[in-house]
């Protein structure tokens, strides 16, 4: 009996592959992303700021430069602290569960909002929502932080 | 003058402790708000509702509008099979939940921005992705990846 669940588990290709990523620790980047990042973001800013032009002209860009920055974002909020105790670990996991959850409630509802207010209903551009997220992520976690 | 200044800071503190609702606190409890179990039978239904829907001759007199709202719905039925209850909620499962739910978000951020590029390089011009397609791919890379590690247990316990 314990033989054959274990084979049928193990039979599985695909449960194979994402046993592979390891279940207790979360692993995230070094804490020197977190630089990386925030020049990342600045980079972005002043682009947008300072060359207007740019995402005017055709839509590519202007979809670029906002990928760039939510890359940047991700970096910051995915880097480690300089000191890693369980209980940041648990503050991160919690905060991204929140903000994830917030960003799942605003595409559900927007929709609605649309509707109610008489307008036609839009489709939400998947960087705003991403960007929504993550920076949700951002404050909540750097604020919580800040408290302690 | 002051005065201004003070309830502005005070409107501020206000402000910024309803934001971090539930973090506030010098001890983070290891709890998440999850809804009760026969949620994932409701995000059962309303994931066949959709599909069912999707894949009848019906939704072709639907305009545009109510299409996106059978979206909606199988997005809430993934959400709520996403966040309700097991019938032995441990820990463990508290940290399963979280490590997936960080897992999947990041690796749909990595392959929405590299998507960008893909179709930058190959087509010349970039096209964006709907929050629909986004969402489903966080939410079902959560749930493939949560039920591997509850497997990955049972495995382990046996």
């Amino acid at each position: 009996m314990k033989e054959n669940s274990k084979s049928r588990i193990q039979s599985h290709l695909f449960f194979k592959l994402f046993s592979r990523f390891g279940i207790i620790k979360p692993r995230f980047l070094p804490n020197y992303f977190r630089i990386i990042g925030i020049v990342i973001i600045g980079l972005a800013i002043v682009i947008r700021i300072f060359f207007p032009s740019f995402h005017f002209q055709n839509d590519s860009p202007r979809l670029i430069n906002t990928s760039v920055l939510i890359l940047g974002l991700l970096f910051v909020a995915i880097s480690r602290d300089k000191v890693e105790d369980e209980m940041l670990e648990l503050l991160r996991l919690k905060t991204m569960a929140y903000a994830f959850s917030f960003g799942v409630i605003y595409a559900v509802l927007s929709p609605i909002v649309y509707l109610i207010s008489g307008e036609p209903v839009k489709d939400i551009e998947a960087q705003h929502l991403i960007f929504i997220v993550l920076t949700n992520y951002v404050i909540i976690y750097f604020f919580s932080l800040k408290d302690r | 003058m002051q005065l201004n200044i003070f309830c502005m800071k005070n409107l501020a503190n206000r402000l910024k402790k309803i934001y971090l609702w539930g973090f506030g606190n010098k001890e983070v409890s290891r709890k998440l708000f999850l809804f009760p179990n026969y949620f994932k039978k409701i995000g059962g239904g309303l994931i066949i509702v959709s599909i069912m829907f999707r894949f009848t001759p019906l939704l072709h007199i639907l305009n545009e509008s109510c299409r996106m709202f059978f979206g909606e719905f199988f997005i809430l039925g993934l959400f709520f099979i996403a966040i309700s209850k097991d019938k032995v909620e441990d820990e463990m499962s508290f940290t399963f939940r979280l490590n997936a739910i960080t897992r999947s978000f990041s690796g749909a951020v990595i392959f929405f921005v590299l998507r960008h590029f893909q179709f930058l390089i190959k087509y010349g011009a970039s096209r964006d992705l709907n929050a629909q397609e986004v969402l489903f791919l966080i939410l079902g890379g959560y749930l493939i990846l949560y039920f591997t590690y509850k497997l990955e247990q049972n495995e382990n316990i046996l």
